[in-house]
């Protein structure tokens, strides 16, 4: 009786949530699918990659950064534990309604603002897949800021 | 360019997006008057036409094939990760809305890289999605010149990406009524719930030719 007693306290103050060593708590940690990750004046979140189409030959990925910081950041790169070659990529509206990808070098985060990689818009792209990306998986990436450094991240894959 | 917001902001938008079209359509029977038989189609877009290609089973094929049916048609080619699989998925949403009558419509997809996308190639690919596609590949001189037709363009870029180059295209999915004439051009940010509609409209208008 005791036992449950103090573990109702504990819950209504919130103390399990200090006292677990969750990954999204965590500075430069890992994160599990789905979860918000703090990295230096980062945030993180909304992460996730897409199935692969036939013949399987490219992949992308897609989140949400968030500069808590106000000093602004840049993406410079990326790398996945299931794709040989990571790429950052813009998509740009020419003349009106041309779509074009282009490979970019960076990426920035504005100061106190946020950087959306989705679908249509910038995006993480990957080629020489080590296999299919089934829906269900999760990818590793490995997310590379000038200033915050690099941060690694667990994407679950989605179809469409 | 807008991208896909919370699905209630997307109806609502929709809605507002769909109102112009709905006005047209009823005020077509003004402009056009009255024709009998079935709802008033939009005009014509003005571009358009026949063409032959080579689909994905590796033979010649001719757009008069599907005449008699509604038709969507777009470019695209399978290396784009992203415009094209999102504009496939929302085909087949669409189409998924309409239930049975969905039957009728065939869907075109036609290539804006020859140089990757054989038949072979087409073929795997639209095996991945939901509705039933015809891949459409052929020379890059055919392509560019069914693209023009349908007032669109595209062009091979080299680039410093892995592959080497990409191609930069336009992203209008087009609405071919039984006659097989192209009455709407829709843009990429008009999602499903338009694309259903033209649907809608093109399988309740009966082929007059």
């Amino acid at each position: 009786m005791r036992i449950l007693r103090l573990l109702s306290i504990c819950l209504a103050l919130g103390l399990p949530a200090a006292c677990s060593d969750g990954a999204a708590d965590a500075g430069g940690g890992t994160a599990a699918p789905g979860e918000v990750l703090s990295h230096g004046a980062l945030e993180l979140e909304g992460f996730y990659a897409r199935t692969s189409f036939p013949p399987h030959d490219n992949a992308a990925a897609f989140l949400t950064v968030r500069d808590l910081g106000g000093e602004g950041d840049a993406l410079l790169g990326v790398a996945v534990d299931a794709a040989q070659v990571a790429e950052l990529h813009t998509m740009e509206v020419a003349e009106g309604e041309r779509m074009r990808m282009r490979k970019v070098e960076r990426l920035e985060v504005p100061a106190g603002g946020v950087l959306e990689l989705k679908p249509g818009a910038d995006h993480l792209m990957f080629f020489d897949l080590a296999q299919p990306w089934a829906a269900g998986d999760t990818v590793r990436l490995t997310l590379r800021f000038e200033k915050a450094g690099e941060v690694q991240l667990e994407a679950p894959v989605r179809a469409l | 360019m807008s991208r896909r917001a919370p699905r209630t902001a997307r109806v609502a938008g929709a809605t507002r997006r769909l109102a112009p079209l709905l006005l047209t359509v009823a005020a077509a029977p003004l402009a056009l008057g009255s024709c009998g038989g079935g709802p008033e189609l939009p005009p014509p877009f003005g571009v358009g036409g026949d063409f032959d290609l080579t689909a994905d089973d590796g033979q010649r094929w001719s757009l008069k094939e599907v005449r008699g049916h509604p038709v969507v048609l777009f470019f695209g080619f399978t290396r784009c990760p992203d415009i094209c699989p999102s504009t496939l998925a929302e085909i087949a949403e669409a189409q998924r809305a309409l239930g049975a009558q969905a039957e009728e419509v065939r869907t075109l997809f036609i290539s804006v890289d020859p140089e990757q996308d054989t038949p072979e190639r087409m073929r795997a690919y639209l095996q991945a999605f939901e509705v039933p596609v015809i891949g459409l590949t052929g020379t890059a001189e055919e392509l560019q010149t069914v693209a023009a037709q349908y007032g669109a363009s595209w062009d091979r870029i080299e680039d410093t990406s892995h592959v080497g180059y990409t191609v930069e295209h336009s992203a209008r999915t087009y609405v071919l009524d039984r006659d097989g004439v192209v009455r709407w051009a829709l843009t990429y940010e008009e999602g499903p719930e338009q694309l259903e509609e033209a649907l809608r409209l093109a399988l309740a208008a009966e082929a007059t030719s």
